[in-house]
């Protein structure tokens, strides 16, 4: 019986992965016009100096990032080369860092410390750090409390000093909020709203 | 014992003391959820979790390493070629791991420079080891894949085991080139970095260890080798056939396109059909030989390798993996719950069996058994289904406090983290945990001594042989 | 999805596998045995995915293809243990037929 010739699995084997892999293909070329910076899903650097919002698509059915009106960042407007400079340099922060082994990005990471995906947008910066660090902006209480963690905690789990620089210190939070502008196809769900039960 | 199988041994000690180290360096992240302010700015969470990650991925290939070059020269009839390099390298490789721990541990991190992701960490998760030792993981698996080429030529003989084998290990070892960018993007940084990850433990690793245990079970249960072929061919199959699109149940939340939900979670509800397939082999195995073998440890990890799996990576993942629960899952210890149960039924408990049917070979032993590999497995299963129940209702506490009310905050988050459920979940992960590292401790006290010979008359060990 | 409804349908995700999982164990162990208690014990595991499946339907607010996957998996699933048993059967019947045929 051809089912327990091994020569039958085999071609089914290399037929079964080959077809796989080819959808694969075509899926990863569409996926990554989208995911490229400026492409469908990942807004360009130049985001940084824009105001960044989180609300519920009544089309879409989910929540989706908003774009708005100018906002620069740290109070100076970037040129694009300027922009992808500090968004460089704040990845190179996170991964010398290896935030992602206490905290989350999309989800993916640790689970010691908060998902990062739209820190820029927690109320806690200005509901806490800015009366705590006396910061005039969000962007500022966000470096001071990177800077010197230590002098600003708000619960028992405290964030490791991990001597960022105040370049450094700034780089991360242009990154943290170019990122809270990337289409996450509504994750995480409902931010900073909390559901009554 | 030739001298790739002595090889083989060296990797299979190696093997053991990292998952030492793995479950050491796992207790001491374990108990920073219950003690606030353990070792601030001295070690952090985030170096004990790099060490127990790390040393997880590495104790698991050093495992599938040893395994294959144990078997090898027994199926191609040929010592190994090139083994004497594969040595060198061996003891580079430990080298390497030491010197990245020493660094881990005591530089731990530098400035946000190149030169950091060069020599202290590149700071992407399992992947963390600084380029130059990327680069020499690199030269040790070039050596190895060199080792099993050059045996299948010179031998000039090529089973289709050992051709599955082959044709795997140029995804396997490719796919690690995606160890070294550092790609500013997030949503591209982490795409690719999901074909690592995913592409090597839920596909190019899943036919790894369906090749070691086809090997394995021909030496622990004389399975014809056209049986356990065609069973291969068939996993190979089912596995990459849901397997590899099962790759977008990644890409859900990472600033991929919205039909990766639907693609994703179907293929990726589909994996646990071809593990149910792997159970009843399992039992019908099991079955055909009345549960008799001369090599019961061995016998019992492979039955731990085929339920561990299904349970771990099937039941525990069907569990989260439709887009609308995991959209409230990710990222939490559920998440944990279900990494640390498949890793262990995938991969854990079949490099366990290998090193047992090795074993019983390289000390000449009739049989293999004894009271210390029960206590050993019982303890190390129990440990590991309490720390992962534990951490299931931590993660379902998160779930459902952090995500489902609390809207994901550094408020919410912080309510979730002190929620009763939560914390009791994590404790209760740290107690079995630490039944766990008993379960370890006896692992190691019975392989240094199981199948010793020992000083007593025929007679005698003639009687233990009628009592398996 | 309220909290509540996420770990209920989660749980009951789990359950389908689980069970599926329980009724092969027992399913090829009654045949190993020839105790025709196990094989009915697997079957009201079976009865009991089933049962799981149709909660899945009617309690969760999962969409309606996710719903319809795993009522279609749960008659792949109770396929499964039989085929695959049959099969290695088979396998094993005709390497020892041809493992014969060579000696003669």
């Amino acid at each position: 019986m051809y089912l327990a010739d091994p020569a039958f699995w085999r071609a089914g084997a290399i037929s079964s992965t080959a077809v796989m892999l080819v959808v694969l293909g075509f899926l990863t070329v569409d996926s990554l016009a989208v995911i490229r910076t400026g492409g469908a899903n990942v807004p360009p650097y130049t985001v940084i100096d824009r105001e960044i919002g989180y609300a519920f698509d009544d089309a879409a059915g989910m929540y989706r990032p908003v774009i708005g009106g100018e906002q620069p960042l740290f109070g100076r407007r970037h040129t694009a080369p300027e922009a992808e400079a500090l968004i460089d340099k704040g990845k190179l922060v996170i991964q010398s860092r290896a935030c992602i082994d206490c905290h989350t990005f999309f989800g993916n990471g640790a689970y010691y410390a908060p998902d990062l995906t739209k820190a820029w947008l927690d109320p806690a910066w200005e509901k806490m750090w800015m009366p705590m660090t006396q910061a005039g902006a969000r962007e500022e209480a966000m470096v001071m409390f990177l800077m010197e963690p230590q002098k600003y905690p708000t619960w028992s789990r405290q964030m490791p000093n991990l001597r960022l620089s105040r370049e450094e210190a700034e780089a991360a939070v242009a990154y943290l909020k170019w990122m809270s502008s990337v289409e996450t196809n509504g994750f995480p769900i409902h931010f900073g709203h909390i559901q009554q039960n | 014992m030739n001298r790739s199988q002595r090889l083989a041994m060296k990797y299979f000690t190696a093997a053991i003391v990292l998952f030492g180290v793995m479950v050491v360096t796992g207790l001491l992240t374990a108990t920073y959820y219950l003690q606030d302010g353990l070792l601030l700015n001295r070690l952090d969470f985030s170096t004990a979790k790099i060490l127990h990650i790390n040393t997880m991925i590495l104790w698991l290939l050093m495992g599938f390493i040893g395994a294959i070059y144990w078997f090898l020269p027994l199926e191609l009839e040929h010592e190994t070629v090139g083994v004497r390099l594969g040595e060198v390298m061996f003891w580079i490789l430990c080298a390497a791991i030491a010197v990245v721990a020493l660094v881990f541990l005591f530089v731990q991190y530098g400035p946000a420079r190149e030169t950091s992701l060069w020599f202290i960490n590149q700071g992407r998760k399992y992947v963390e080891a600084p380029r130059w030792a990327a680069i020499g993981i690199v030269l040790v698996v070039a050596v190895f894949v060199y080792n099993v080429v050059g045996t299948v030529i010179r031998a000039r003989r090529i089973t289709g085991i050992v051709a599955v084998l082959l044709i795997n290990l140029v995804p396997l070892f490719a796919l690690y080139l995606i160890a070294f960018p550092a790609i500013t993007n997030m949503a591209q940084d982490l795409f690719w970095w999901w074909w690592l990850v995913h592409l090597w433990v839920e596909a190019t690793w899943e036919i790894l260890i369906g090749c070691i245990m086809a090997l394995a079970l021909m030496q622990l249960l004389g399975t014809s080798r056209r049986i356990v072929e065609t069973w291969l061919y068939i996993e190979v199959a089912l596995v990459l056939g849901t397997g590899i699109l099962g790759l977008g149940h990644h890409y859900f939340w990472i600033g991929t396109p919205a039909y990766w939900l639907a693609i994703g979670g179907l293929f990726s509800a589909l994996e646990p059909l071809p593990l149910l397939g792997m159970v009843v082999h399992a039992v019908y195995d099991a079955g055909t030989h009345q549960m008799k073998t001369s090599n019961k440890p061995a016998f019992y990890w492979v039955m731990a390798e085929a339920f561990g799996n299904f349970i771990g990576a099937g039941v525990f993942g069907f569990m989260m993996t439709l887009p609308q629960i995991n959209l409230f899952s990710h990222g939490t210890q559920w998440t944990v719950s279900h990494g640390h149960f498949a890793f262990w039924g995938a991969y854990a408990c079949g490099v366990i069996a290998v090193i047992y049917i090795a074993l019983q070979k390289a000390r000449d032993a009739d049989v293999l058994n004894g009271r210390a590999w029960k206590w050993s497995f019982a303890l190390l299963n129990l440990g590991m289904i309490g720390m992962v129940g534990g951490l299931l209702i931590s993660g379902m506490a998160q779930a459902f406090y952090e995500r489902a009310m609390g809207g994901s905050t550094l408020d919410a988050f912080m309510r979730g983290q002190t929620n009763p459920w939560f914390v009791q979940g994590v404790a209760v992960r740290l107690a079995f945990g630490l039944l766990f590292a008993m379960g370890y401790a006896l692992l190691v006290y019975d392989l240094l001594r199981i199948g010793k010979r020992r000083e007593y008359p025929l007679g005698e060990r003639r009687e233990a042989r009628a009592t398996m | 999805m309220t909290p509540q409804s996420l770990l209920l349908s989660a749980v009951l995700l789990g359950a389908f596998v689980l069970l599926a999982g329980a009724y092969a164990l027992l399913y090829c162990v009654g045949l190993l045995s020839g105790r025709r208690e196990l094989t009915w014990a697997s079957y009201t595991c079976y009865g009991l995915q089933v049962a799981v499946a149709f909660a899945v339907l009617v309690a969760t607010p999962l969409d309606w293809w996710w719903k319809a996957l795993v009522l279609a998996s749960a008659i792949v699933y109770q396929r499964i243990p039989p085929v695959v048993w049959r099969y290695l059967h088979t396998l094993h019947l005709s390497t020892k037929e041809r493992a014969c045929s060579r000696t003669l």
